[in-house]
Formats: C-alpha cells, structure tokens, sequence
C-alpha cells in the first residue's frame, strides 16, 4: 500500500506517464483529515471492450449448481488463472447474453457496445450511408448518477473517459443523447485538478463568474427550447443539461481539502495513440481513481475506443508484423480485431489469448490494485467500489452475443459475494446491469428493456 | 461470420419518421427501379425502394402537423415547404462565424468538435453532452480573452480607456444582435445588460466585463443554433411559417458564404427589403460576387464527395505514390477543379463529368502521369482517352477502392448515391472480403462477379458493379492501366440512365453518359438542395425542388445555387411536430 502523498503534480503525472509508470504520484490523494462520518460512498467504474475473448481459455468448465469458488478451480484456463492473485476479490460471470441484439435488424454483433451499459436494443440509424445505434435509452452510468444526484451535487455527475476513442458510445442520457468520451488524459488532469494551483482569490472569481455566465447560458436553452417542435426540444434539453452538469461542477470543486496542491502545466501534448495504449489505459484509470478519491464523482465509464482495430505492437514481434490478404487488414500490423477473428487458427490462439490477458490486466486488474493502493476509513478504496469490464461479445471470431465475459471486481461494502464463478445457464446481462443497481443501493426490479429479465440471482452478498 | 441474409434492411430517420428501404432478390439486374420507398414498418419486408431519380425524395414526413403531401401520390403543392429541424453550427461556420464575429481566425472548432453525417448524406452538428459542453465554454472563455486582449478598441463603440456603462450598453446592443443573427427582446437585452453590472459589481475592470459579455453571448443557443423560432410568422391559416428577414438572412449567408451575415445583409434585413423579391435576389446576387461563396461552395464538395476521408485514407505501403502531399494534393485538386467549373468555367454538370483538364500540383503529376515543376496547382490537360472530369480524380478513384486492390464496389455504389442519388441500403456489416485470386476468378472483375453470385447479395451488387467495374482502368490510388498483373483489363460495363440501359467499354464512355444524363443532373440539383435546406428533401419540397433542377437544366451550376435561396422551401418552412406556434 502507498503512503499518502501530497504531491498530486501534472508535471509529475506527465513525467510517469511518458515513463509508462504513471501511478506511483498521481494516486494517493487521499487525505488523512477526510474522513466521512457515515462511510465511504459506494462507486462503480464500468469499464467496455469489444472483440471477446478466447473463450476456452477463460471460462472453467460449467460448474454444477451455478458456481464454484474461483480458488477452487483445480486447474484454472490460463486466462483465468491471470487472474489468480486477485480472485478473492473477483466474480466471473458464465453464459451471459446481449439479449438485445436479437433485435436488431442486421448489424450481426457489431455496435453491441452502444448498449452494453443501456440494456434497451433501440434503432439503427443510417448516418448517409454508415450505420449507428442510437443506444436504446438511458445508460447505468448515467441513470445511477441521476440517483445519486438526488442527494448529493457532485462536480462529475459521471466521468466517462476512453482510449483509443471513436467507435460506438456507451454512455447515454437518453436514447440517441450519447455522451461523449474524453480521450485525452492530459484534458482530463486539466478540468479535474488544474484549477486547483491557481490563487484561491482567482479560483473563486473564476467560479463566481462562470456561474453568472452559465446561469444566463442556461435561461437561454430554457427560453429558446420553450417553443420547440418535440425533436429539436429533445436536442436543445440535452444540450441545456449538460450547461447545467458544467454548473454542478462549480460548486462542489474545491471542496476537499485533501485534494490540492497540483501544478497547472503549460504544455498538453498528446501521447501517439497506439505504442502508448498501455500507458493511456493506466492514466485514465489512476485519473478515475483520482477524481473518485476527492469524490469528484462516484459513477465512472472507460470504453476501449475504436473496433479493435488497435496494433498491439507493445505485446511482441508477432504484433509487429504486417498483415497479409485474407487473414487480416493489409499493410497494417496485426491488431486485436486480427487475432481476434483468427483465434481458433493454432497459431494465432496464443496471440489471441495474449492480448485478451493484457486488457485483463491493464483493465481490471490495474483498477483494483490502485482501488486498493489508496487507504480510506480503516480499509481502501476497493472496498466501498465495484469495478465491472465488460465485453460486447463472446467469441470475437464469429461476433457471437453469448457466453460475453463479464468480470466483477471490488468489495462495494460486502454487497458483491467475491471470489467466484457463477454460470447459471444462459441469461441477459440485463440482469447483470439490475445487480450492479442493487449493489450501488438502488434495488430496482429491471433495467432497460423489462422483457430481457430482472435480477441475476447469486451475486449480493 | 458468414451469416446468410436473405434481405438487407436499414431503418432510416428522416425527420421524425422511420424509413426502410431495401433490395430485395428480384431487383431485376438492370433495372433501377422506380417506386419512391414507402413508410413502412420496419419488421415487414418492404418492396425494392430505389427511387426515380430527381423524382423527389425516397423519403416522406411522418407525424405533422399540417403537410400539403404527404403522400408521394399527392399532386405536387408549389405553395408547399417542408419542416426545418433546428441545427447546430458545423465546425466550418462555427469557425467561420467566430472570424466574421471578433476578427478570431484561429479555427478553434477543428479538433476540438466533431460533426456526424446527417441522414440527408452531409454534415451535421453532433449533440452536446457535457463533454461538448465544457468544449464550446473553453472556446468561447478563450475567444473572448483574446478578443478583449487583442481587438477590443475595434469591437466596442468607445475609446477603451472612456469605457464606461452607456459605451457598454451600446456595444451590447450592436454586438449582440450580431452575435445572435437578430434584434435582442427587451428583457433579453436586460438580461446581458446585468451580467455585465454583475461582473463589475464583482471588481472586474470594463474590458473584463465586456469579456463575461461575449463569453455568455457564445455559449448561448442563439449564437450556436440556427434558430428560426423568433419573429417569424404563420401564413397559410397556420400551415406554414415564413421565416422572418432576420432567420432569412442568416440562411441565405450561411448557404451561400458559410458564415453570418455581413453588414449588408443585416441591412437588408433590418429594413425588410430582404423579404420582397428583388430584395433577395440582390442580395443573392450580391454575395455571389464575394470570394466567400467559393469556400461555402468547396465545403459542400467537401461533404457531397466525402473528401475529408482521403486525409487518412491507408494505403499498402508497397504502393509508393500514397504520400501525405498526395492525399492533401487530390483534396484540393477536386474542390479547385470544382470551383472552376462552378464560378470561372461554363458552370455545367457535364463539364463536371467530361472536362479534358484537372488542377494539379508536383506531388499529384506522377499518378496522372504528367509533370508539373512545383507545388502551385495548375490548370492541367489530361488525355482525354484516359480520363476526364471528377471521375477521373484520384479523389474519388482512391477513396472508393481498396488499400491495395481496386473496388468496383464501392466505386459504383459511390456513382450511385452521390451521382444518382439512388438510395442503397447499408451494406452488411460482416460482408466478407473479395474472394483472393485463383485459377477460376483471378482478375477483379472475375472476383467481383464471383462475390456477387449470392442470390442475397446479387440484388444491390447488380445495381453497383457494372458501373464500378467501368473504372477497372485504374488501380487502387487511381492511377491509369491497361494491365492487371498479366491480365488485359476488361473496363466494360452497363448502367441505366434515364430510364434506358446504355452498355460502355470503358471509363471515358461512361462519363460521357453520365455527364449527359439527365438523372444525373437532377441528382446534382437534389444533392445542393440538401445542402442548402440541411436535411433531405419531403414530399412538401416538390415543387422547390423541381424548381431548383429546372434552373440547373436549363441553365448551370450558378443559376442552381441562385434558385435555391428564392424557393418557398428555402423562405418558408412547415412547423415541427409540438411546435408552439407565435
């Protein structure tokens, strides 16, 4: 466990971060002298990739009666055993669907992301020619900050981040309101913690005034929407909304006193996106588990941007080299999306599995040890948060929408029962997404779509 | 992976209504068709919905109020207008509009915002949520600093040292309307008005307050949207609104310049002589002797070719001749060729298809095969046996091709839609690749063929590939051939045109067709007509759109783009669904 350190940096974060070491500084914001009388508030960080996993190397064989404890497993896939050092904190979840794929009309398991967190199938849309999804509804993200919004006003209602960004949304406000990802960790070091070196006297001026201007920003969008058709309304509230997420922020910014001292640097270059995605990967995670160490927000999404179309040139010479014709796309490195459609081919399933373990740890297993790196009350962090990496499919070679790994991690106060394997035959994520409310204290019978099913049974503690 | 579909459908949004068009297996293989898609359910098989060209949309308008035709059986209603949603400034008027605005030429939009592709095949302004959000305030708090910083003596009425609250009253007053492309109400003068007093109030000196000022003034709707919700009025018992001076003024400058009006305009506005004929038609008039109408005019061929893809177009690395310089090169190529045509040239759709010349620079000489001394584009003549016209541009011969092998495909699916405006469907997602090369089917156009034997596909492929395969003449970056590896390149094909099929024996052949075609033409009145309402075109926008086509064929490019603004689609509009009306 680090000590906590004061020193919250960017030059520091910016030093660790191009050293691909980013962490060591940037974590332990946590002051001694916050300490929250009524506990630690609950946390979720929902995390999304896409292309699956090599399924046989991850899933044991089905257990009988729905699960067995992970540290049971006689001889773990090696996939799973990866993981082995953190079993006791982790549920892997068996034959989970995306039941909501079925509705759709032709898209044979692309764009599954878009409602991987929304459970609700919704539309296709034809953007001149290219297809997208308008998401089907509201995410979990968003509608479990609006609960907890109902309570407390804090500055990121939800922080949604990506890596590599593009591709599908996962985060909606409300079908076709996507929220867009911020991709660039140095944008979000600035708007999280930047402000927080300048003069208080300045600080506070800034916030006085930004509040004036929104205030009038926002009379603008309730005068101007008023008369709206139905359509325009809808775009013109969304917009409206988000002035006033920018509003929420102001007030509660600078509210905890272990979060200050970081230095504004002057710079903000942007990393080469693909060499560098490992890096990326950690600052955007530590920048979560940052801005959640200062309660600067409590509901956090990371989506792996992009289709897989990513080189994975850090994982070795066989990712160096380029494709040919027919096996992948040509003239390019081998990407994730490559060795994904190929796995099942001998020599392509060790860099199928290869890669899938490096998400497993740059994802989740890097989330729960900086989770657990910073102490709070008499524990960690990890233990009032729950982190969730989520797949759009199961077997990335045939884009199949079954047996979609689902990997919980994280204590949440004892409300997830850890250490786990549970298969309980097939079943929606949607009952997944209901377990997820329930564990962050919002016991709702169905989410999304009702018809795709209520509560996945066997997961509270 | 290879799942069979027997139909492919996409579901289509097109002011407020779902669509569904398809082709279906009995799409005969050379015959395009002709029945306007219908609104249908989109869990029942529609009937093939390739639309007659320039017969109006394959769309219509669901739930409204008031349509005059709805149905596309209905006689056509010169006096009808379709809706018009309410948009947000793309990135190109944003940034155009923050120039004519505060003299800011930074173009702070670009990597910053995106646009996606509206259902209508051009860009629209992507919904704000709070990312977006925090983006347009650092824009705005950043364009306001620097424009108080730097050109604050230019922008208030007053010497900077003299500012006091009247020269500020009288700055809000100018600006504002600006800003918002029409006269302020009263409370909403009073209500900028205070947040000036608020920022003094609180310590900041003038400069400062005038910064708070322009800093609100940009993040509201009514700079960010085009808003045509205020003081226009109803005519027509309610039917229809016709958009006021101000709401006509800002269409017209952003349609024809890309920007806000310019002071003439407002002044034309402001006076109401915008609202008679000959006001406008001056106006019209007017701005197309500016150089402005040039860069709106390159950014609509920019979104009608979809050019912006060829920046990050990969290409094998084998293949040498695929230079940064060159894929910068072949954007500006098309927009000068396009622009020369439209405002220096004879202004036709054929010149267009048929012109014997491009505009060429060092990097692009190579791939046509001539020499040019240096960077400077120049006006080039091509061998007119080889190429000619936009067709004959790596712009569109490398886009719509493969990274390292040609696609008859997609370059037939690109002649189709952009050029024809025939509505394909969505291609699958998973459709696999061309088969690789083998003893049986080793050329291309043997492998397209051999693809398209699926009776699943073969519906749309029999639509697309006997066009594409007419640019089998060049390889993948565009560049002309007579050879692929040992085999004589077969550049044949067929494609119908109006009404009739016409069989070519090569790419020369076929532009020539096209550029004659009427289809064609009406499809190039069709495609700025959407640029210029920024949505497709409804049932209620017959007239105006047949209007707009007759001024391309009986006259060109020039007179399309006048007619446009004086169509009742362009002055009028129908009101949304749930719309308050005044």
């Amino acid at each position: 466990m680090t000590t906590l350190a004061r020193d919250f940096s960017r030059r520091s974060f910016v030093k660790a971060v191009l050293a691909g070491t980013a962490g060591t500084a940037l974590v332990p914001l946590l002051s001694d002298d916050w300490a929250r009388a009524q506990g630690a508030p609950r946390r979720v960080i929902l995390m999304s990739k896409t292309n699956g996993m090599h399924l046989p190397g991850l899933f044991p064989a089905t257990p009988s009666g729905g699960e067995i404890a992970l540290s049971e497993i006689a001889s773990p896939p090696p996939l799973l055993s990866s993981m082995s050092r953190r079993f006791k904190d982790l549920v892997l979840l068996g034959g989970i669907e995306q039941t909501t794929m079925k509705e759709l009309p032709s898209p044979n398991g692309h764009h599954s992301a878009s409602h991987t967190f929304t459970g609700a199938a919704g539309t296709t849309i034809n953007s001149g020619g290219v297809a997208r999804f308008d998401g089907g509804g509201i995410s979990l993200d968003q509608w479990l900050a609006q609960q907890i919004g109902k309570t407390v006003n804090l500055p990121y209602p939800t922080l949604n981040l990506s890596v590599n960004g593009g591709g599908d949304k996962i985060s909606w406000r409300a079908r076709d309101q996507g929220v867009t990802n911020e991709d660039n960790p140095y944008t979000v070091f600035t708007r999280l913690f930047g402000a927080r070196n300048l003069p208080p006297a300045q600080v506070d001026q800034q916030r006085a005034e930004r509040k004036s201007v929104l205030d009038f920003v926002s009379a603008r969008f309730a005068a101007a929407s008023k008369t709206l058709g139905t359509e325009d309304r809808a775009k013109l509230d969304f917009h409206g909304q988000s002035v006033r997420d920018l509003e929420k922020r102001l007030t509660a910014v600078f509210s905890q006193a272990g979060c200050t001292t970081p230095m504004l640097a002057q710079s903000n270059p942007m990393l080469a996106a693909q060499d560098q995605m490992p890096a990326r990967i950690s600052a955007q995670i530590e920048l979560i588990v940052g801005a959640m160490a200062c309660d600067l927000t409590r509901v956090a999404t990371l989506k792996i941007g992009g289709f897989g179309d990513h080189a994975l040139l850090w994982l070795g010479d066989e990712f160096k080299r380029l494709c040919t014709p027919g096996t992948c796309s040509a003239g390019k490195p081998t990407s994730y999306h490559d060795v994904s459609h190929q796995q099942f081919k001998p020599d392509w399933t060790p860099l199928k599995q290869r890669a899938d373990q490096f998400f497993l740890e740059a994802m989740m297993l890097y989330a729960l040890d900086k989770l657990d790196a910073v102490k709070e009350g008499a524990g960690t962090m990890l233990d009032s948060t729950l982190v969730v990496l989520a797949d759009d499919m199961g077997n990335g070679s045939s884009h199949a929408q079954s047996d979609i790994p689902w990997i919980l991690g994280g204590r949440i106060g004892g409300r997830l029962k850890t250490n786990r394997f549970v298969h309980q035959g097939k079943r929606s994520h949607n009952g997944v997404l209901v377990a997820i409310a329930h564990m962050m204290g919002y016991p709702v019978d169905t989410f999304g779509d009702a018809k795709f099913g209520g509560l996945l049974p066997g997961l509270l503690g | 992976m290879n799942t069979v579909l027997t139909e492919i459908r996409i579901a289509v949004v097109a002011a407020g209504a779902l669509f569904v068009v398809s082709c279906s297996g009995t799409i005969g293989a050379d015959e395009p068709g002709g029945e306007p898609g219908r609104v249908t359910p989109a869990a029942t098989a529609p009937k093939p919905a390739v639309p007659a060209p320039g017969a109006g949309s394959p769309m219509s308008v669901g739930d409204k109020p008031a349509g005059e035709a709805d149905r596309p059986g209905a006689p056509i209603d010169p006096a009808a207008a379709g809706p018009r949603p309410v948009l947000r400034l793309t990135r190109f008027e944003l940034n155009n509009t923050l120039r004519d605005l505060l003299g800011d030429t930074s173009n702070p939009a670009v990597g910053l915002l995106s646009d996606d592709i509206g259902p209508h095949g051009f860009e629209v302004a992507a919904g704000v949520s709070a990312a977006e959000a925090t983006i347009l305030q650092e824009i705005a708090e950043k364009i306001a600093t620097d424009a108080v910083k730097a050109r604050l003596a230019s922008l208030i009425p007053c010497a900077p040292a003299a500012g006091d609250d009247a020269c500020a009253r009288q700055f809000i007053a100018t600006f504002a309307k600006r800003a918002w492309r029409r006269p302020l109400l009263t409370d909403e003068q009073a209500a900028v008005e205070a947040l000036y007093t608020a920022a003094r109030k609180s310590g900041q000196d003038f400069a400062q307050g005038i910064r708070v000022v322009i800093t609100a003034l940009l993040q509201s709707p009514d700079f960010l949207y085009h808003l045509e919700r205020l003081g226009s009025r109803t005519v027509k018992a309610g039917a229809l609104v016709q958009l006021s001076s101000w709401e006509l003024a800002s269409r017209v400058s952003y349609f024809l310049a890309g920007t806000m009006p310019d002071g003439e305009l407002f002044a034309a506005a402001e006076s109401g002589a915008l609202l008679t004929p000959t006001g406008l038609t001056a106006q019209v008039t007017r701005l197309f002797g500016q150089l402005a109408v040039r860069a709106s005019m390159g950014e609509l061929t920019r979104q009608w070719l979809g050019l912006s893809r060829i920046d990050r177009l990969a290409k094998d690395p084998a293949i040498k001749e695929w230079t940064p310089a060159v894929r910068a090169g072949l954007v500006q190529e098309t927009q000068r060729f396009v622009a020369h045509v439209m405002f220096d040239g004879d202004g036709r759709v054929e010149t267009l298809l048929t012109a014997p010349f491009s505009f060429l620079n060092d990097a692009l000489g190579p791939l046509y095969g001539v020499t040019i001394a240096n960077k400077d584009f120049q006006k080039t003549p091509l061998d007119a046996g080889q190429r000619t016209g936009l067709l004959g541009q790596g712009s569109f011969l490398a886009a719509q091709a493969g990274p390292s092998e040609t696609s008859p495909v997609k370059r037939g699916n690109f002649v189709l839609t952009k050029l024809l405006c025939r509505s394909l469907p969505a291609p699958p997602e998973n459709v696999p690749p061309l088969p690789p090369s083998s003893v049986q089917a080793r050329t291309i156009r043997q492998r397209t063929i051999q693809h398209a034997t699926d009776p699943a596909c073969s519906a749309c492929h029999a639509l697309m590939d006997p066009i594409g395969l007419g640019f089998e003449s060049y390889d993948a970056v565009g560049k002309f051939r007579t050879m692929e590896k040992t085999d004589v390149i077969d550049p044949s094909g067929k494609v119908t045109l109006d009404g009739q099929l016409r069989t070519f024996t090569g790419p020369v052949e076929l532009v020539q067709a096209l550029g004659k075609s009427a289809d064609v033409r009406a499809c190039v009145g069709q495609q700025v007509f959407r640029y210029a309402l920024g949505r497709a075109e409804s049932n209620d926008d017959r007239a105006a759109l047949a209007q707009a086509q007759a001024a391309l064929a009986k006259g060109n490019l020039r007179d399309l783009v006048s007619t446009i603004p004086t169509t009742r689609s362009f002055t009028h509009r129908l009101p949304s669904a749930g719309e308050v009306l005044p």
